[in-house]
């Protein structure tokens, strides 16, 4: 449906930018409300042509920094670079961006393709030029034909794609999403969020979208800025994050995770409680510190899958739950005092009952344990 | 924890975005609407509460002119007639619109739209017509002076009526609005719990109700207590606040005790008000718009007795406007009852002749053309300029402050303020400047709700979304949040025209020998025992006026249909 046009937003430039020249520099960007402090001290780079997410929880600070970014809602202190230039104090129509708003904020008294055409009056161009442009722009985001319209005659998928053409077209080096997917269906949500990466793929615009969405943020994005009450949290590729957390508010904002609580002894080695667990090591925690072992629920292991495996534990089903392609279980560990919470494709799983109350083997992968101080 | 950090930290600059020239506009504008408020407005109520606690040579004396005031029996009668006349005519007034808007919304009887609609007639007449329906009526030679038995028309039992028929639209449009909030479904969870007809009124219809009839209670107070036109006509040898102050001004030119009586007829209208707008903001929050609207069953014998009562009603509302309209076309009432339209001929009978009513066609068409371009640009900086948050929130304040001002004491301030020979801009008074600064003060804060409560509803990203493709804040004014708004904007414009047309109150005290409007040149008709002419030129006026609404009608229809594909169903 989204074609590639010949366009000319920073067509995906060979990679010999120099140091200084990243799409976006923020350092030591801090912003309150009164008494709240809603950004603290931020650092962040990003390349061209990158897709970055900001994620995180509602009240997190990720809408806040996006606002600053475009000069809408200024920061307090620190500096803003856009391609090695000094932003920071440039009104909104200064700087160089597109936004799509998560309302889309369409005007609902133009006609779409004078929406789109909005931002490129007094250009430059003549009539002909913005014309075949808005065209191209239509066609690039699926919506040939539907400029005589007006943004209440369209679906909301529609007119988010309208929204992202009125953004795109006076070609801006940066793209600011704010939650551009979360007011639509779940279905065109999947849909559009294929598309919309299709499109900065070939457009090579350097992209930010804010969501609170994980999957999303996963889906779509090269890096994720992790973010939790106005402090980066991590950044790093979809992997990483997942994989690898760098803070349990990380690991348990990108899926679920089980949180084991463990104690360190001598030589980093890990128990819970008086189980050791093999595999795993705890380096950089001195001997007794107390420790969180955290596991996402699709890496434990079980039935046959379990047989064999380090870090068995004898577990009893409590609750089972069906999700469609997967079971979601939890299961009561007695000899850790601790529930669990695991998740299995049911085709191919056997050597177990599947009832309530039915004793089940699980096994700890040490290679999925990650590691974390315990809080508090 | 914080301290450690921010010790440490270089000292930083604070980052100030430098202002644009679009936005030094806005700033300017901003402060130009609050220059503009507070010298045509608290400005001059400060100088008329100053003068309240003056003695004759300006020496501050206190509360002592109102405890004079109070000390003076034959004095202060007045004050308690006034709140006399304004308890009666608004229990009255509610009674009657409390049962009318029962009757709109819970019953099946035939032609509820033609009720709703006659009940709002009084809207468009001047208040000083119902007093002059009545002398025709009720008065000593009115063609039903024997149901007066004996009573005198003139005093509390006209003003009264009078009152009655000029507030019952706006008790009216209160209760209608909280009756029409109800939710069907508590009706039908009430039937599900076994709940009779009488429990279901007294559990969820009465205390709906409740909240709305408590809200116009103080509206119809504060628009009785302060009201001129009906007491100055009807009155007779019964004075009330109004009426006192216009004879110790106008005809005593006591300027002393006149900010004395102004001050008197300010503050319980204000407190009145005060009441009023906090019960209605402390409930707004608990209303959403997904109530489903009530639909009643039939039911012959409340649909006939809801029937008999509002055709009595609507008679008696019609039968006024329509003794107007005979009134002034008697040759010469009481005597010779055939029909002419001499009393049109103005200048027969008022040296300003049909001059009175081109002005007051200026006054409206000026004031609807400055008053809709101040107002509606004011609310747009209000609800929709980034920073300068305490200036906002102070005009926002004072921009309501003349909902609760009456007109005469507005009036009265001005004479204070303008007429000061030191005053710079003292040149205004006596030119029709003056009317249409004052009435678009007067009328200020009802259309300014209305274009902040359509601004509102403009998703607030537009502007956001224009600057970022570097189009001006202005540019998407026009060409965007104009369009969109149209229909409020000539909402605004048909109702300053229409009030403009009717108001008296300001205008009583400002007026001019060349600035003479319609509903002046009828009081002084009437006082000057001219009833013809009078009432004739009431009723120009209220053709005016609905001629005015009926075109704002028109254009809302043209407009919104043909922009209807972008406005969807709208409204």
């Amino acid at each position: 449906m989204m074609n590639m046009v010949d366009n000319s937003v920073n067509p995906s430039r060979p990679v010999e930018v120099t140091e200084a020249e990243k799409a976006l520099r923020i350092s030591g960007l801090s912003k309150s409300f009164g008494a709240f402090q809603a950004l603290r001290d931020i650092e962040l780079e990003i390349e061209k042509g990158e897709f970055v997410c900001f994620l995180g929880p509602s009240g997190c600070g990720k809408t806040t920094l996006l606002r600053a970014i475009a000069g809408l809602e200024p920061q307090d202190y620190g500096l803003i670079e856009q391609n090695g230039e000094d932003v920071s104090s440039l009104p909104v129509h200064r700087r160089d961006f597109g936004i799509v708003f998560q309302s889309y904020a369409l005007f609902p008294n133009l006609s779409v393709t004078r929406n789109v055409g909005y931002g490129l009056r007094g250009t430059g161009m003549s009539k002909a030029q913005r014309h075949a442009r808005i065209d191209d722009l239509l066609a690039m985001v699926g919506l040939e034909g539907q400029g005589s319209k007006y943004p209440a005659q369209l679906s909301g998928g529609q007119q988010q794609r309208v929204a992202l053409a009125r953004a795109l077209a006076p070609s801006p080096g940066l793209l600011l999403l704010d939650e551009p997917l979360s007011a639509l269906d779940a279905q065109v949500r999947l849909h559009l969020r294929d598309q919309l990466r299709q499109l900065q793929r070939d457009l090579g615009v350097t992209t930010i979208m804010v969501t609170h969405d994980q999957d999303e943020a996963l889906a779509i994005a090269d890096r994720i800025v992790v973010m939790r009450q106005g402090e980066i949290e991590q950044i790093g590729s979809p992997e990483e994050v997942f994989t690898a957390p760098a803070t349990p508010f990380v690991a348990g904002f990108l899926g679920d995770m089980n949180f084991i609580p463990a104690n360190v002894h001598e030589g980093g080695t890990l128990r819970i409680g008086t189980l050791p667990v093999a595999g795993a090591h705890a380096h950089g925690f001195g001997s007794g510190a107390a420790v969180n072992l955290c596991i996402r629920p699709a890496n434990i292991l079980v039935g046959t899958a379990a047989e064999g495996a380090p870090n068995q534990l004898q577990t009893r089903i409590e609750t089972i739950s069906f999700r469609g392609n997967v079971h979601r279980l939890v299961v009561r560990c007695d000899a850790i005092d601790q529930s669990l919470e695991l998740e299995f494709r049911h085709k191919g799983q056997s050597g177990f009952e599947l009832t309530e109350g039915a004793p089940l083997t699980v096994a700890l992968p040490p290679e999925d344990l990650v590691v974390f101080r315990a809080e508090g | 924890m914080v301290t450690t950090v921010s010790a440490i930290e270089p000292p930083q600059r604070k980052i100030r975005i430098s202002t644009s020239g679009e936005d030094l506009l806005l700033r300017l504008c901003l402060i130009a609407l609050a220059a503009f408020l507070v010298v045509a407005l608290l400005l001059p109520i400060y100088t008329l509460l100053s003068k309240g606690v003056q003695d004759v040579d300006g020496n501050f004396v206190g509360l002592q002119n109102f405890i004079a005031y109070f000390n003076e029996p034959r004095v202060s009668v007045v004050f308690f007639n006034s709140l006399r006349i304004s308890v009666v005519s608004t229990a009255i007034t509610l009674l009657l619109a409390g049962t009318y808007a029962f009757a709109l919304t819970h019953s099946r009887m035939p032609g509820r739209g033609f009720f709703r609609a006659v009940a709002l007639v009084p809207l468009l007449t001047p208040s000083l017509l119902p007093g002059i329906a009545l002398i025709y009526l009720f008065g000593n030679q009115g063609f039903f002076r024997d149901f007066m038995f004996g009573y005198s028309l003139y005093g509390p039992i006209g003003i009264v009526i009078g009152e009655v028929f000029f507030t019952f639209p706006i008790a009216l449009m209160i209760v209608l609005t909280s009756l029409l909030t109800i939710d069907r479904r508590l009706y039908e969870v009430a039937k599900t719990l076994r709940a009779g007809r009488l429990r279901s009124f007294f559990t969820v219809t009465l205390p709906a109700m409740k909240f709305g009839l408590s809200a116009a209670f103080f509206a119809t107070f504060t628009k009785v207590f302060t009201d001129f036109g009906v007491p100055i006509v009807v009155g007779g040898s019964y004075p009330v606040l109004a009426t006192d102050l216009y004879q110790k001004v106008i005809g005593g030119f006591d300027f002393q005790m006149g900010a004395v009586v102004g001050i008197l007829l300010f503050i319980p209208a204000a407190i009145a008000f005060l009441i009023g707008h906090l019960l209605q903001r402390g409930r707004g929050a608990g209303i959403d718009g997904s109530a489903v609207i009530y639909i009643p069953e039939k039911s012959r014998g409340r649909d006939l007795a809801c029937f008999i009562f509002c055709t009595a009603i609507a008679v008696a509302i019609l039968g006024i406007l329509l003794m107007a309209v005979l009134g002034s076309m008697f040759r010469l009432w009481p005597y010779n009852l055939s029909l002419s339209l001499a009393s049109y001929n103005f200048s027969e009978h008022d040296s300003s002749g049909w001059g009175a009513y081109r002005n007051s066609l200026k006054l409206a068409g000026g004031t609807a053309l400055f008053g809709t371009a101040l107002i509606f640009f004011g609310a747009y900086l209000l609800e929709r300029m980034p920073g300068a948050r305490l200036l906002r929130a102070m005009i926002g304040f004072i921009a309501m402050v003349p909902l609760a001002m009456p007109g005469m004491v507005l009036g009265l301030s001005y004479i204070f303020f303008f007429n000061d020979p030191a005053n710079p801009l003292g040149g205004i008074y006596g030119t029709m400047m003056i009317l249409i600064l004052s009435t678009v003060v007067h009328l200020y804060t009802v259309p300014h709700l209305t274009a902040l409560t359509a601004l509102k509803q403009i998703d607030p990203g537009i502007e956001a979304a224009g600057a970022s493709l570097k189009v001006s804040r202005f540019s998407t004014f026009g060409r965007v949040i104009l369009p969109v708004c149209l229909p409020t904007i000539l909402r605004i414009a048909s109702y300053l025209f229409m009030n403009s047309m009717t108001t008296i109150s300001a205008l009583v005290f400002l007026y001019s020998a060349n600035s003479k409007v319609a509903t002046i040149s009828v009081l002084l008709m009437n006082d000057n025992a001219m009833l013809g002419p009078a009432a004739a030129m009431s009723v120009l006026i209220v053709a005016t006026s609905a001629g005015v609404v009926s075109l704002q009608w028109l254009l809302m229809r043209g407009l919104l249909g043909r922009t209807q594909a972008w406005r969807g169903s709208e409204r």
